[in-house]
């Protein structure tokens, strides 16, 4: 044996070594968790599956054609013959046809990008190329969201491209019509309406514009204007107009907040502005930055979100016991801090051993977190969120806390308010019996879809006794099949318009595109309805969105800031006492647990193909809502353990009163065995090809609680197995992370990595290479990911999708392995499935590994090394062999085996004639069947960066000039990009870092990508 | 006839018609396969003269060619770059009349387009044009063609042959090493250093990223 291969073999043992001293703690899939030797050697036998199973254990065909084998070889060879012989001809005739009038401003093949506001009121950088919006970036200058983006909002340019977007008005029978036809009977009927019975509805808008056309038109008409949010978040308004005196929901600012204490309430996912508070929370965890004064949140919740898993320290209750939760911490902190008379008396009641017994958490619990608030007296922060029957309590609890705690004026900031949500259930109901009184005689609904997320109510019902019912929106839903008249409504990117999510930030709406179909936004109808014309809805917009003189520069910037009014607050104890112990208490029964998911929200997403597939970052199943049972319920249902052979799940039966849904069942670690979850905005009916049936409807289990107001969570519900079985199409089911575990994820606690930064490094690897070290003549480019700030919200996914031209496979596909997003985020558990320790996600992209295992096996160099350290994808070269994912340890290559660019999902039909051809980045290759593809850092950013650099006559890029897509989306600024190569880069300061680690080190691939460990803050004694 | 003599006059025959087979495959090759094109230069709606334009009259190629500068597309102007001078110049040619026709009526003049590159190819003018790359080092010598024709193979394999063997120097760094060339005759190492390049200056990039992505 010669010296080589000794050496070979001694780092083989140093290799092993450190795989099996591992101790096995951490987990991704429930049943992984505590798994038996033989489910892993069935897992391990199953890597790469191929065969999709029905619920008897039959393989599904993969396509359904009616073309055998042997024909279809005999008309392929017929075909490649033909082929052979056309091949020969000239090429054909290409035209180059140049504008007669250049735009001015506009060069051909460089981007023009314009500042606008997306309806939520983020601000946006719209990218145009050739006179098409192809991606949106948020606007780094924006004073809120400050360059972040969420996923819904990235998804939106897929929205403004659908095809089954609505494209000319539609009178009852389905049939088109000119708008004049449809401007004139809306027009002879709102003339003829006897006054009040004209009635808009609409979802929640925060338009100053819009606001003002709506009175002007309400005055005009004689209208009633009800807005029905589809999410109730009602009580947080109406918790500060009880206890603070004036209506409004207040500014929470995280960036002041040392300790934050959540109770259900999801606010780095969905809760009110995820984004803001993201960006903000995040600024509050640079510990990999030398900040050290990084924040500690707790959380008390439901259903394990995203927040949960950020958190640093998290509890499971159910929705009923919100309240008692807060009232706990409030009594514990009574100890220290002085409550009101009346206020006092009510805790006397929820002393923390009492409420720990009930709820089944440690007494010491509640001690410690009141401690820890009430150390950051000032700045800390007290939220919940949830839509359970104690919505409004909780809320005044709350705002109780936060007074006592000093919070109001620091972290509740009084200043600033959010607009909207303010609006209440019970008009919505009036509406209804007004209807059925025969006392509306035109309704204008406006992008709400009530008969949906209002399901259990009889607005349809109440709708038949409309004579006109107007329906202004996108797409059809289920609201507008009520409609007498269905008008499309312009996509945001098509009109103009303005926003102000918090007061005195006015964003304005700029139009990147003219309207690709015959539509009008609500404000041009408006206009048009009022006798206007819709041309002047800029003038409109100009004139009520408070710029004025500097309008100009106010598009150049995308928002303007004026003065506004502070929300007043002076405590009133006496009524939120009394409210508080009113409340409804909680009770022993199994309760649901609804929440507005990341990716669906309220439903409205539901025809959007990214967002249907974008896995859910808690179980990452794709195309479906499920029920979300803790092993122990499920074990006593009856359901049996999946295995790494299941595709289908049992179904479970949920009854709530007289409502019942069907689901299957998917396992979640950190819930209480008396919840089941469940995501809303699924099972909608009418939601395109895309969303139409796709899982069951959670809205149809709500109830109107005794306040009139809609109860979503926390209602008694009964689950029944029923003997059905369905396919769950989930892209996370390792089963078996091969007994790994620190050398994937790295962790320790603050205490611990203060005293060492190196605490949670239990491996050290030093390795060597057969290979000749690369030499990079100019830069090498990394990237480095700190798992701190990572809140896994899936916004880089859906930007990654939107830049790169990611295609949409469909459940099928997905259920086979063949989800294609190039990044994904891995999410891991350590602890017991009834009782997490901690939480984590992962965000998994190409490692542009310097060793690369892919590149050596490729048989074709279809994947190289580049000279500045990428590790490049050549999709033309490429004869699809896949040996370069099958070497891949990282799992990021993927294959296309369909043409899958064809069509979403293989749905909806993408050719040169079809609008969502428009949508693609003429940048980025479109890939063909049998290629492998994988992220490469955004490679055609690299290019056009370094291309601007040598222009202007510089060896190397500005750090920073360059950012990816998953970067630049970041509402968490997670991710930093650059040169490696330069030491003073700000990637390579994160990357130098004594606790950067890299995935899988001792592999030795040597990857361009680290990341920094995860530091759960658990307070100064541990 | 016995069975082997027949199996031996099929074998025959296979060989035959396997031979003939790859002849006419060579030979189809031959006549038909790749010739990247070069040399093709089809006659355009209205006989612009690139060697009246650019030879005769001297116009420079970006005044026309504006966004080769600027972006990764060098452009075909728009026909208000050609009105800029046809307003007075030879505004009664029957094809500058053509020419106004369009122009007036809004109606762009659909060319033939010349050069043509796969998909799957990134290849960027600017960077071209920065790097101070003649036109004519892949056009050829436009500022004689009557009528435009593809003077380059543009096959990967010439697109190596120049990336391996030239020298990126950027225009500002070629105006600095002049300048101590002739103050010193000759650059110094050290001094290349210092004014922010490598000693060595190195090819251009050969990478596949560099045009495929």
């Amino acid at each position: 044996m010669n010296a080589a291969e000794e050496e070979i073999k001694e780092l083989r043992k140093r290799q092993e070594k450190i795989l099996t001293q591992s101790d096995r703690k951490m987990w991704s899939a429930v049943e992984e968790h505590g798994e038996s030797p033989e489910l892993r050697n069935q897992a391990r036998a199953k890597e790469f599956v191929e065969l999709l199973k029905d619920a008897d254990g039959r393989p599904v065909a993969e396509l359904n054609t009616g073309v055998s084998r042997r024909d279809f070889f005999k008309w392929v060879s017929a075909a490649g013959a033909l082929m052979t012989s056309s091949a020969c001809t000239r090429r054909p005739k290409d035209l180059l046809i140049p504008f007669v009038n250049k735009p001015e401003g506009y060069t051909y093949g460089a981007p023009v990008w314009y500042a606008s506001t997306s309806p939520s009121g983020l601000g946006v950088l719209v990218k145009t190329r050739e006179g098409r919006p192809i991606k949106l970036e948020g606007n780094p200058d924006h004073p809120q969201s400050k360059g972040g983006l969420n996923a819904q909002t990235q998804a939106e340019i897929l929205n403004l491209y659908n095809p089954e977007r609505l494209q000319a008005p539609l009178d009852q029978s389905g049939k088109k019509i000119s708008w004049s036809n449809a401007d004139e009977t809306i027009k002879s009927a709102l003339a003829a309406a006897p006054a009040g019975s004209v009635r808009l509805l609409s979802g929640d808008f925060t338009s100053p514009s819009l606001a003002s056309a709506i009175r002007n038109f309400s005055d005009r008409y004689k209208a009633q204007h009800t807005v029905l949010s589809s999410l109730p978040y009602i009580h947080l308004a109406r918790a500060n107009e009880m206890i603070g005196g004036s209506r409004g929901i207040p500014e929470f600012d995280f960036t002041k907040a040392d300790v934050v204490l959540s109770v259900d309430c999801d606010f780095l996912g969905s809760w009110l502005r995820p984004v803001e508070f993201t960006k903000a929370f995040s600024s509050r965890r640079n510990l990999h930055r030398e900040n050290k004064d990084v924040n500690r949140l707790f959380c008390f919740e439901s259903m394990l979100s995203t927040t949960g898993t950020s958190s640093d320290a998290r509890y499971s209750i159910k929705p009923s016991q919100q309240l008692d939760v807060l009232l706990a911490v409030a009594s514990e902190l009574s100890k220290v801090l002085r409550f009101d008379p009346s206020f006092q008396e009510i805790l006397s009641s929820y002393s923390s051993d009492k409420v720990g017994a009930a709820v089944g958490i440690a007494p010491e619990v509640f001690q410690e977190v009141a401690m820890a608030l009430a150390e950051a007296r000032g700045k800390s922060l007290v939220v919940a969120g949830g839509f359970g029957p104690q919505a409004l309590e909780a809320q005044l609890a709350c705002m109780a806390i936060n007074v006592v705690l000093g919070n109001i004026g620091s972290t509740v900031n009084t200043g600033r308010h959010l607009v909207s949500y303010e609006q209440s259930e019970v008009r919505f109901q009036e509406l209804i019996q007004d209807a059925m009184n025969a006392q509306v005689s035109v309704l204008i609904i406006r992008e709400s879809d009530a008969a949906y997320t209002r399901a259990n109510s009889d607005f349809a019902k109440a709708c038949r006794k409309i004579p006109l019912i107007v329906y202004l929106g996108r797409e059809t839903n289920d609201t507008s099949k009520l409609a007498h008249l269905v008008l499309p409504e312009s996509h945001f990117l098509e009109a103009w318009g303005d926003s102000e999510a918090y007061s005195g930030i006015v964003s304005i709406q700029q139009p990147a595109i003219q309207p690709i179909f015959d539509s009008r936004s609500f404000l041009e109808c408006l206009l048009v309805w009022m006798g206007s014309d819709q041309t002047k809805a800029k003038d409109y917009v100009q004139r009520h969105s408070g710029v004025g003189t500097a309008w100009e520069k106010t598009l150049r910037d995308g928002f303007v800031q004026r003065s506004q009014a502070a929300l007043n607050f002076s405590p009133r104890w006496s009524a939120a006492a009394a409210a508080i112990a009113a409340a409804p208490k909680s009770g022993n029964a199994m309760e649901l647990v609804s929440y507005a998911s990341i990716q669906m929200g309220d439903g409205s997403f539901a025809n959007n193909a990214w967002l249907m597939e974008m896995p859910d970052p808690i179980s990452k199943v794709t195309w479906d809502n499920f029920a979300a049972l803790s092993p122990a319920t499920a074990k006593k249902l009856g359901i049996r353990e999946r295995k790494p052979s299941d595709d289908c799940v049992d179904q479970i039966e949920i009854k709530s009163g007289a409502s019942r849904i069907k689901l299957p069942v998917f396992l979640i670690p950190g819930l209480r065995d008396d919840v089941v979850g469940v995501a809303l905005g699924y099972g909608r009916r009418e939601a395109g090809s895309i969303g139409s049936g796709v899982g069951a409807n959670a809205f149809a289990l709500g109830r109107q609680a005794a306040t009139g107001e809609l109860q979503l969570s926390g209602q008694e519900v009964e689950v029944v197995k029923i003997g059905e079985k369905h396919l769950l199409a989930c892209t996370q089911r390792h089963f078996d992370i091969h007994g790994r575990d620190n050398d994937i994820l790295q962790r320790t606690t603050l205490a611990e990595f203060l005293k060492d930064p190196k605490a949670a490094k239990k491996i050290e690897f030093e390795g060597e290479s057969m290979y000749e070290k690369f030499h990079y003549p100019g830069h090498r480019w990394g990237m480095s990911i700190d798992l701190n700030k990572c809140t896994g919200c899936h916004a880089c996914v859906i930007s990654c999708q939107s830049e790169n031209n990611v295609p949409v496979v469909g459940k099928d596909q997905v259920s086979r392995g063949r989800y294609m997003g190039w990044l994904r985020l891995d999410l891991y558990h350590w602890g017991e499935p009834d009782n997490l320790e901690a939480s984590s996600f992962e965000p998994m992209l190409c490692q542009q590994c310097e060793s690369a295992p892919c590149e050596t096996v490729c048989p074709v160099l279809a994947t190289v090394h580049s000279s500045d350290g990428l590790n490049d994808m050549v999709y033309n070269r490429c004869v699809g062999t896949r040996y370069c994912a099958n070497n891949c340890p990282y799992k990021v290559r993927h294959f296309n085996f369909f043409q899958y660019s064809d069509a979403l999902a293989g749905k909806v039909n993408v050719d040169a004639a079809s609008p969502l051809a428009m949508m693609l980045n003429p940048d980025v290759t479109v890939r063909t069947r049998g290629v492998m593809e994988k992220c490469t850092f955004c490679v055609q950013r690299i290019r056009k960066g370094v291309d601007v650099f040598k222009a202007k006559g510089e060896s190397k890029v500005e750090d920073g000039a360059i950012k990816t897509a998953c970067q630049q989306s970041c509402p968490a600024d997670a991710i930093s990009f650059g040169d490696i190569n330069d030491p003073n880069s700000d990637v390579s300061r994160m990357a130098a870092k004594a606790q950067s680690f890299k995935v899988l080190e001792v592999l030795n691939t040597n990857p361009s990508v680290s990341y920094l460990p995860r530091v759960y803050n658990k307070g100064a004694s541990s | 006839m016995s069975g082997d003599q027949m199996s031996s006059n099929m074998k025959k025959l296979i060989v035959g018609l396997g031979g003939l087979t790859v002849l006419i495959l060579v030979g189809l090759h031959f006549a038909y396969g790749p010739r990247w094109y070069q040399g093709y230069g089809p006659a355009q709606p209205i006989p612009f003269s690139h060697e009246r334009h650019a030879g005769q009259f001297k116009i420079p190629c970006l005044y026309c060619h504006a966004t080769a500068e600027y972006s990764a597309f060098s452009s075909v102007p728009g026909l208000e770059t050609c009105m800029n001078c046809h307003t007075s110049v030879l505004p009664d040619s029957p094809w500058i009349k053509e020419v106004v026709k369009h122009y007036e009526e809004n109606k762009p003049i659909e060319w033939v387009k010349v050069h043509v590159l796969p998909d799957f190819v990134h290849f960027n003018h600017r960077a071209h044009v920065a790097a101070g790359v003649e036109c004519q080092t892949c056009h050829g010598p436009v500022e004689k063609m009557a009528q435009v024709y593809q003077y380059s193979k543009l096959s990967m394999g010439w697109c190596m042959d120049c990336h391996r063997n030239t020298n990126y120097v950027t225009p500002q760094r070629r105006e600095l090493l002049t300048k101590l060339q002739t103050l010193n005759g000759g650059p110094q190492p050290e001094w290349v250093q210092w004014i922010g390049g490598q000693a060595e200056v190195h090819n251009a990039d050969v990478s596949c990223s560099t045009c495929h992505y």
